[in-house]
């Protein structure tokens, strides 16, 4: 039956995906977000 | 669940990020009082003018290095006090800023300070804030308010 064998697959594909592009570009997306969010808060402590 | 590594790692990234964001965020609101501006009371927008905290508009001493400023917005005015519409306050006094408005929604934002905040007809917006730094600031009104509304304005100078 065709159902079953691509649930199967498809997770197969999934443990083999190379993530490590996603993760250093979401990191550095992080780490933007919470240099911003320290800059506004130092301002907002600093007046 | 089949979750990637990665993905386990980037969650616990994010939520804990998000958690010390609240965390700082609460314990300034909560226990060192950095919350918004208060505008919970409520007056006559008709009788601004014989309202005991409006009645004259200006600075005044309440206790050592604090003070007590009112203004009255209307369009397209800051009423200061006085008519060169300057305040003097000196560095790092605590002042308690009241303000009202008699028309129409206001702003109310001392550029460069933390005094930002919304007037509202039949409310009364209030702010405490020590000014650390000296210098001249402008009151400006950042809520369109009318065909005058660029005009509002005040200064407001910090002196040493």
């Amino acid at each position: 039956m065709p159902q079953p064998q691509r649930t199967e697959q498809s997770e197969n594909e999934h443990e083999g995906m190379d993530l490590r592009g996603t993760l250093v570009s979401v990191t550095i997306l992080g780490i933007i977000i919470i240099i911003s969010w320290i800059g506004v808060w130092y301002l907002f402590i600093s007046r | 669940m089949n979750m990637h590594k990665y993905e386990k790692v980037w969650m616990l990234f994010g939520s804990g990020t998000l958690l010390v964001f609240l965390i700082v965020v609460g314990v300034s609101a909560f226990y060192m009082g950095n919350k918004p501006p208060s505008c919970a009371v409520t007056l006559d927008p008709e009788e601004v003018d014989t309202h005991t905290l409006f009645k004259e508009p200006g600075l005044t001493q309440i206790g050592d290095n604090e003070y007590q400023l009112t203004i009255v917005a209307s369009a397209f005015d800051y009423d200061v006090g006085n008519d060169e519409k300057i305040i003097q306050i000196p560095k790092g006094a605590t002042v308690h800023v009241s303000s009202t408005t008699k028309d129409v929604i206001h702003g109310f934002e001392i550029a460069g300070t933390n005094v930002n905040m919304m007037l509202e007809p039949g409310y009364i917006s209030t702010y405490t804030n020590t000014f650390k730094n000296a210098g001249t600031y402008t009151l400006v009104c950042n809520e369109y308010c009318g065909v005058g509304h660029h005009l509002m304005a005040a200064t407001i100078e910090v002196i040493e």
